[in-house]
């Protein structure tokens, strides 16, 4: 917990110390929630339409189930922005993510997006140690 | 989420995010789900605001009248629609599109009919229940794409709220039985525990459902992925048969009026007598009936007549009524395309939004949806309450009112007692404003929010609780009162409609004196509440809901 250590509040959230601190901790939550967070739900929606419509489903089921998908990412990703340790780590676990899934979507070749995926845990990865 | 930066529990920080994402568009939450419970009953609504169809009483030769007006009022029309009187109209409801007119909405004229005679019925200039159901998702006075964002951001904020209140919310079966009345903030969030695990598959069947019938503003990128942005494309696919089997693209024997030539080109041909027709699809559809009715090209050689069933069959299939298309001139079926069966995918799609429309319900389902919608409403302001409620120790211990506990504890009470009054005055205008106003129906309309706007402005001069008692009392005061205005202003009376067995009439007048039962429930309950502030310590119990007793109690 390296964003707000050192913050020591007495009760209720007006009476913490360094309020800017504080706030700033929730204003970089929230922008990975709905930033973030809808940047992963759009990438989804792309990467996971192509996929599905890849193994042969209709592409109207498709683009419906990644559609489907997407929103209930961005939900998920909101709370994960806001119950995870530290800062840095909701940023990593949404943002990189997001930019693994637009790249295969925007590639949409299985090779490449194998690749880009292996990145994205390798950095991941690095983050978590 | 503390503000110490300590670790914490992923329920600790689930509530954290229940309560903030509930409260920040917590009263557009309200708004949505009380204007859009109303709307299941939109056709009830809108009829009551047009109290000149009220004494319409459909025959068995309703249907050949309406006919008969329609090619006296509109003869060279590219179609006409008719939806017939039922269970929840008593009119005839007319449209049709003149040669030349515009595409769309715009190009669609529009008239009711008597059922008994058939003749036009001139009705008052209002939005009627669609201003409601259109606020609902689209709010008012804003380009329609920004009340879209704006409603879809904030269903995005109540699925996150919903998803983290189930988290935080641990005993989530043993707390559904659990109700601790009389015991301040146990209570309220009890009771806000209660209504909102009750509905709980209502709603995030509700929230979801309202993302997914946005899906082409708010997240259109799976679909642009796989169709390379062509979103006609998509929508064309989705449909399958249902684009066929209108009326306008059914193919027709080609060839046959060649092998056949008419004279008849530039004479108006009569169409068939429909009640065979019409005879033949009620015992098709023994359930519904005939719901309505469509000739295209009437008058010409080409016309075909389409009956649609009064009410949808299966929810995966939308709640699509079924239809038969004849032939105009001969009354011979044409066979649609076979419908196709709908994907898991698709079906589910289907029953998610067609649920939130409501396209399928008879009755009981209308209702079960509308309750369900009131409960959402519920646990809407229970939340929003339990934000204040749950601050008094911090307010106690304080000495005084932050000014954040005093502006959420203010907009409640204007926000969520002062709808019901919009509302109501909204229903007191359609009878009250003179019918040959110049733009009336806008004058409903900025009536409901300048009396929103006051219900606002009066929390200013009153301390919290008596502002939702008067508010409360003033809200029962004007739904009872509908009722009575309701046949003093060309309606019919309470007494009439339950006699005749007009029940979507009948229906309009009881749930408004069950809104007035249950805003003055709530008006007494406050009252007893200021009574027994004498005895109770303040603050405690039952009197905790808005009282913060060192506070100053007005605003600046």
């Amino acid at each position: 917990m390296t964003d707000s250590a050192g913050l020591r509040a007495t009760a209720g959230f007006r009476s913490f110390q360094k309020p800017s601190r504080y706030a700033l901790l929730v204003a970089s939550r929230a922008f990975i929630a709905i930033a973030g967070g809808y940047a992963l739900s759009c990438a989804v929606a792309a990467a996971s339409a192509v996929a599905l419509a890849a193994t042969g489903m209709p592409r109207a089921d498709a683009a419906m189930a990644a559609t489907m998908l997407a929103f209930s990412a961005h939900a998920l990703a909101a709370m994960w922005a806001f119950g995870c340790a530290t800062v840095r780590r909701a940023a990593a676990w949404v943002l990189i993510p997001a930019a693994m899934l637009a790249l295969a979507a925007w590639l949409s070749g299985v090779g490449l997006t194998g690749v880009a995926g292996l990145a994205g845990v390798a950095g991941l990865a690095g983050i978590e140690s | 989420m503390r503000p110490d930066g300590r670790p914490e529990g992923i329920r600790q920080s689930m509530s954290w995010l229940h309560t903030w994402s509930g409260l920040l568009l917590g009263w557009l939450l309200y708004a949505v789900f009380f204007t859009g419970t109303l709307s299941y009953f939109r056709a009830e609504i809108d009829q009551w605001m047009r109290p000149e169809l009220h004494r319409s009483v459909p025959d068995a030769q309703t249907l050949e009248r309406s006919l008969e007006t329609m090619a006296r009022l509109a003869p060279g029309a590219q179609s006409w629609s008719l939806t017939l009187p039922g269970a929840r109209r008593s009119a005839v409801e007319a449209s049709w599109r003149e040669p030349g007119a515009a595409q769309g909405r715009a190009g669609v004229k529009r008239a009711f009919l008597d059922a008994g005679t058939g003749q036009p019925i001139e009705v008052r200039e209002t939005r009627g229940g669609s201003f409601l159901y259109r606020f609902h998702f689209e709010l008012y006075a804003m380009p329609r794409i920004w009340g879209r964002w704006i409603v879809g951001v904030a269903t995005m904020m109540m699925f996150v709220a919903l998803l983290s209140g189930i988290v935080t919310h641990r005993k989530i079966f043993t707390d559904f039985f659990t109700f601790r009345p009389r015991k301040g903030q146990r209570s309220w969030l009890d009771a806000h525990n209660a209504t909102a695990v009750l509905g709980l598959p209502f709603h995030l069947m509700i929230t979801f459902s309202g993302l997914l019938l946005f899906m082409f503003q708010l997240m259109p990128w799976g679909v642009d992925a796989v169709y390379d942005g062509d979103r006609r494309a998509y929508q064309t696919e989705v449909r399958g048969g249902q684009v066929a089997a209108a009326a306008a693209s059914v193919p027709r024997p080609t060839g046959r009026r060649s092998a056949e030539p008419r004279a008849a080109e530039t004479v108006t041909s009569e169409i068939v007598p429909v009640a065979p027709l019409v005879e033949a699809a009620r015992q098709q559809w023994p359930e519904y009936g005939v719901g309505g009715v469509t000739v295209s090209s009437p008058g010409r050689p080409e016309a075909t007549i389409e009956l649609r069933e009064g009410g949808g069959v299966s929810l995966a299939d939308r709640g699509r009524a079924r239809r038969i298309v004849h032939d105009g001139l001969t009354g011979a079926r044409i066979d649609g395309p076979a419908e196709t069966a709908s994907s898991a995918v698709r079906a589910s799609y289907n029953v998610l939004t067609s649920a939130h429309l409501g396209r399928f319900s008879g009755p009981a389902l209308r209702w079960l949806l509308f309750l369900s919608g009131l409960m959402g409403t519920a646990m809407v302001a229970t939340g929003l309450v339990l934000w204040v409620v749950k601050r008094l120790p911090e307010r106690r211990k304080l000495g005084r009112t932050p000014f954040g506990h005093r502006l959420v504890e203010h907009l409640n009470v204007g926000l969520i007692a002062g709808l019901s009054i919009a509302t109501a005055a909204y229903f007191w205008l359609n009878r009250l404003l003179p019918a040959s106003l110049e733009g009336r129906a806008d004058w409903e309309i900025r009536g409901f929010f300048i009396v929103w706007l006051l219900c606002l402005i009066h929390p200013l001069f009153r301390r919290p609780r008596p502002a939702w008692r008067e508010q409360f009392m003033m809200a029962a005061l004007l739904f009872a009162g509908l009722p009575l205005l309701n046949p003093m202003t060309g309606g019919v009376s309470l007494a009439a409609s339950l006699a005749h067995r007009q029940w979507s009439l009948a229906g309009f007048d009881l749930a408004m004196l069950a809104l007035a039962a249950l805003h003055g429930a709530i008006a007494w309950w406050l009252g007893r509440a200021v009574v027994a502030q004498g005895r109770a310590r303040p603050g405690s119990g039952r009197l905790a809901m808005v009282h913060a007793p060192q506070a100053p109690e007005r605003m600046p």
